[in-house]
């Protein structure tokens, strides 16, 4: 099996598996809703049969036992109980893990799954096993033709045939009487018949099955001439069994009742109702492997890059027609580069989907009654935005069930309703997307995060901070407020984790809390990550980009003023003091400082410093490059990107600078 | 003789995992992305059996299948459409149309095996 | 006289239409018409059917139709389609030359 095969299966099976859990929990919700079950017990069959297909054979029988049970929700033999479906969701993480890693060994750990579901099988279901009868041996006789088309269509008549033959004893005996002489035959119709005696272990309903593509235009009887039963006594099925063979989707008349079978009802009871939307669906998109869209992100970059060298090339010279034809390219690049952003775009329903199991658990192990809604699912982010926004928002949304939302006593003693509530929403504004968690907790402790802070040596003693100032202490590394650190959270990771994840990706986070009222964490994203606005600048020979969104301004340094700031590098900047770098000495560039310097002021949101450069060269849309891995351990740059010119400049990382800056300050102070 | 089976697909993983399936059970397998294709390759050899989605690009495979029945050569030529639960109106069209049978996806490789079987009569 | 048609193209649906019109020209032009057929010929039942038909226009017509030479490359498609079974001995006579000399 090639290893692109395997990799198409298991994006299929991720979302498959998505799309099972998605099921089953709404299921909890509306245990009654015959086409979740339906949906689930689809997506159960299409994994079982795709992994066996691929190979994946550990998972394929695992999946075929919780198809097994869960065919007997769908047949509403038993109830999908919350037990049983939350034994099913564990099933689900199970293959999950069979699917990722097919060479492991998890046969103990499945086995106990299968346990576990079983039992929640056995309780849901009050009436037992249904016995099951093993047939004994019937003679039928079994008269047919076939539609005038048969031939034209490709039916096979002796493969019918020989089908019936597979199932026992058969005499066949073929009526040519119908089949008109030369002059009148449409010589490519059919008009045999056959009389087949035929003496089988098989039931009508498989017999029927044999002219499952033909049956509905053709005549059909069979009759049971006698039944020898072969003194085989009823057997009692397992609880979970192996499933009987599909039978067509009609209903088996009584045996020895002769019929003459006229299907047009034949799906009349099929399980899955046609939902001409789906199939429509599936024709507006068109699957692309997500590499094959970065390689056109990177080609789209390239042209870009080109065409601002063409731009520079046209406007250096006086060649009207060829400046014509650059600005042409200039916009026809720019609209393709808007397209390809679109096309990234993906919407956060597909992350926002993912926190509804991790709230159920989260309720399951807190005990606490939690509601999750969801809005503003259809808010589209660039996709490698959202990959790495999920770790971040699992963690905001375990810190607000596990530390916002008190125990429900604890909510009846306040006057609140019982189930708490996180809601999590999306909306677009401007070129950022902002997500909120709110929860309706009990809201930020300002006292235990003060006593935190001092004993963290944060801040003073009694020092007095803005309540905005008080609550960002949070996000400093090593806090954390949890009295008790427990299962769910409070462990590693911490909320500075999470604030340097979203500056990572440009972006910005942000929190208010009323006491008693509950939490509220927004985070600011930028839409796309492929492309920024930035600030070239020049540091010596080299060349760098400063994110715009993090300038705040640009001032002049003279010579002057630089000598006499040599001691502690602070700017007064209206009346307060901003630490700065200079770029020039970080980057070792060897070279003397210049005449007129510049002071790129740039902050993260709530801190800021000056970055010291030698030459302000304007604004440059940029697109991003991911760095070498020569390069990607070092923690002042962001990324790369490939100038107008063909040379490469560096991307600025500001959280990194301004943290750095940050560093300094405090080691000027405390040498003062 | 290996009979031979023309796989009818957009879907590159569908493809796949037919060939797979089917080249396991011991047919020789050729493949077209969309029904233009399919006629295009049916033209050049003769198939005793094809496989094809109905939902493609290009040529979906109800006229793929209406166009192969008007051509003589691929009279009486078994092919079976690749099918999902909810499209019962889909399989009445491609019956009309001249398809032998079909499969509902989604399916795993013994009831595409016994289908091809079933169709082939080997 | 006897019109000896030999039937080159194998004996199935997609040449059904041909075959067909071949024969009742041949009908056209002699009273008995003798089927050459190949002696690994491939056939369908839609191509048995033909002959079927081919004998039935024979009888209708008052013509006389034959085969050049036993089909016993048939006898396995005519068993495994029902057509041998209970069969009356002029169809074997037809098909296989049995029973009765020619």
């Amino acid at each position: 099996m090639s290893d692109e095969a395997i990799a198409v299966f298991q994006v299929e099976a991720r979302e498959n598996l998505e799309l099972i859990e998605q099921g089953l929990l709404d299921l909890l919700d509306r245990p009654e809703d015959r086409d979740l079950v339906d949906a689930v017990f689809r997506g159960l069959h299409t994994l079982k049969g795709s992994g066996s297909m691929f190979g994946f054979d550990a998972l394929a029988a695992f999946t075929h036992h919780c198809e097994t049970a869960f065919d007997r929700v769908r047949k509403g033999e038993v109830a999908a109980t919350t037990d049983l479906v939350s034994a099913v969701l564990a099933a689900r993480d199970h293959m999950r893990q069979l699917m990722e890693d097919p060479s492991g060994d998890y046969g103990a750990a499945g086995d106990l799954l299968l346990a576990d579901l079983e039992r929640a099988v056995q309780e849901a279901d009050g009436a037992g096993p249904p016995a099951v009868v093993t047939p004994g041996l019937t003679t039928w006789r079994i008269k047919f033709d076939l539609p005038a088309n048969a031939f034209k269509n490709g039916a096979n008549p002796l493969a019918l045939l020989a089908e019936l033959r597979e199932m026992g004893e058969a005499r066949v005996v073929a009526d040519a009487s119908r089949v008109p002489p030369l002059s009148q035959i449409e010589p490519t119709d059919h008009y045999l018949a056959w009389d087949v005696t035929l003496t089988t272990d098989q039931d009508r309903a498989t017999i029927e099955d044999v002219f499952i593509f033909v049956i509905d235009d053709m005549n059909l009887s069979i009759e049971a001439l006698d039944e020898a039963r072969l003194g085989a006594s009823p057997v009692q099925a397992a609880a979970v069994a192996e499933p009987v063979e599909p039978a067509p989707a009609k209903v088996a008349a009584p045996v020895a009742a002769p019929v003459a079978v006229q299907a047009a009802a034949a799906v009349a009871n099929d399980p899955v109702e046609a939902s001409g939307a789906k199939t429509a669906k599936a024709v507006e998109s068109v699957r692309v492997p997500a590499d094959r869209l970065d390689e056109l992100m990177d080609r789209v970059g390239e042209l870009v890059i080109a065409q601002s060298r063409l731009t520079q090339i046209s406007n250096s010279g006086t060649d009207t027609a060829l400046r014509a034809v650059s600005e042409e390219i200039e916009r026809l690049s720019g609209e393709l580069r808007d397209t390809m952003m679109v096309l990234r775009m993906v919407p956060v329903a597909t992350l926002f989907g993912r926190f509804r199991r991790l709230v159920h658990d989260l309720a399951r192990e807190t005990g606490k009654a939690i509601d999750l809604s969801t809005d503003g699912e259809t808010t589209e982010i660039d996709k490698t935005v959202i990959e790495r926004l999920a770790d971040p928002l699992v963690h905001l949304i375990r810190n607000a069930a596990d530390h916002g939302l008190e125990t429900a006593e604890d909510r009846a003693a306040a006057g609140k309703p019982a189930t708490g509530r996180i809601r999590l929403s999306a909306h677009q504004s401007g070129g950022e997307v902002v997500i909120t968690i709110r929860d309706d907790g009990r809201g930020i402790d300002r006292e235990r995060v003060r006593a935190k802070a001092e004993s963290q040596g944060l801040i003073e003693p009694g020092a007095v901070l803005s309540d905005h100032d008080l609550l960002q202490m949070i996000f400093h590394p090593g806090f954390s407020t949890a009295a008790a650190v427990t299962n769910l959270s409070g462990r590693g990771v911490g909320m500075d984790v999470v604030k340097r994840t979203i500056e990572a990706l440009r972006g910005s986070i942000d929190i208010a809390s009323r006491p008693g009222e509950g939490s509220e964490v927004s985070l600011r994203i930028p839409l796309t990550l492929a492309i920024i606005d930035g600030l070239l600048v020049r540091v010596g020979q080299g060349r760098y980009v400063i994110p715009l969104g993090a300038v705040e301004e640009c001032l002049e340094l003279s010579l002057d003023e630089d000598l006499r700031s040599r001691g502690r590098s602070f700017i007064s900047l209206r009346n307060s003091l901003v630490p700065y770098l200079r770029l020039r000495e970080m980057f070792e560039t060897g070279t003397p400082p210049e005449l007129h310097q510049k002071v790129v002021v740039v902050s993260t949101g709530t801190e800021r410093i000056g970055l010291v450069v030698d030459q302000i060269i304007g604004d440059h849309q940029t697109v991003i490059k991911s760095m070498s891995k020569l390069h990607a351990g070092l923690p002042t740059f962001s990324g790369a990107t490939i100038l107008g010119d063909g040379g490469v400049a560096l991307i600025l990382d500001v959280g990194h600078l301004v943290a750095k800056g940050q560093q300094q300050e405090a080691q000027m102070r405390e040498a003062i | 003789m290996t009979a031979s089976i023309l796989t009818v697909d957009d879907s590159p993983s569908i493809r796949v995992a037919l060939k797979i399936a089917l080249t396991n059970a011991g047919y020789s397998v050729a493949e077209a992305v969309n029904g233009a294709e399919g006629i295009e390759k049916a033209k050049a050899s003769a198939f005793d059996l094809i496989i094809t989605d109905l939902n493609m690009p290009v040529m979906d495979g109800l006229t793929m299948i209406e166009e192969m029945r008007r051509m003589p050569d691929q009279m009486g030529v078994p092919i079976v459409f690749l099918t999902t639960e909810s499209d019962e109106g889909f399989k009445a069209r491609a019956k009309a149309a001249g398809a032998t049978g079909w499969l509902t996806k989604p399916f795993d490789p013994d009831q595409l095996v016994r289908v091809a079987k079933k169709v082939l009569g080997r | 006289m006897t019109k000896r048609l030999s039937i080159d193209a194998a004996l199935v649906v997609k040449n059904a239409a041909v075959i067909r019109q071949s024969i009742l020209d041949a009908f056209e032009e002699d009273d008995t018409i003798s089927l050459d057929l190949v002696d690994d010929q491939a056939v369908d039942l839609c191509g048995l059917q033909l002959i079927e038909s081919a004998r039935r226009q024979a009888r209708a017509v008052g013509k006389t139709l034959v085969l050049e030479r036993p089909a016993a490359g048939f006898r396995s498609v005519l068993d495994a389609a029902g057509f041998l079974t209970d069969a009356p001995s002029d169809d074997l006579q037809f098909w296989f030359h049995e029973g009765s000399a020619q």
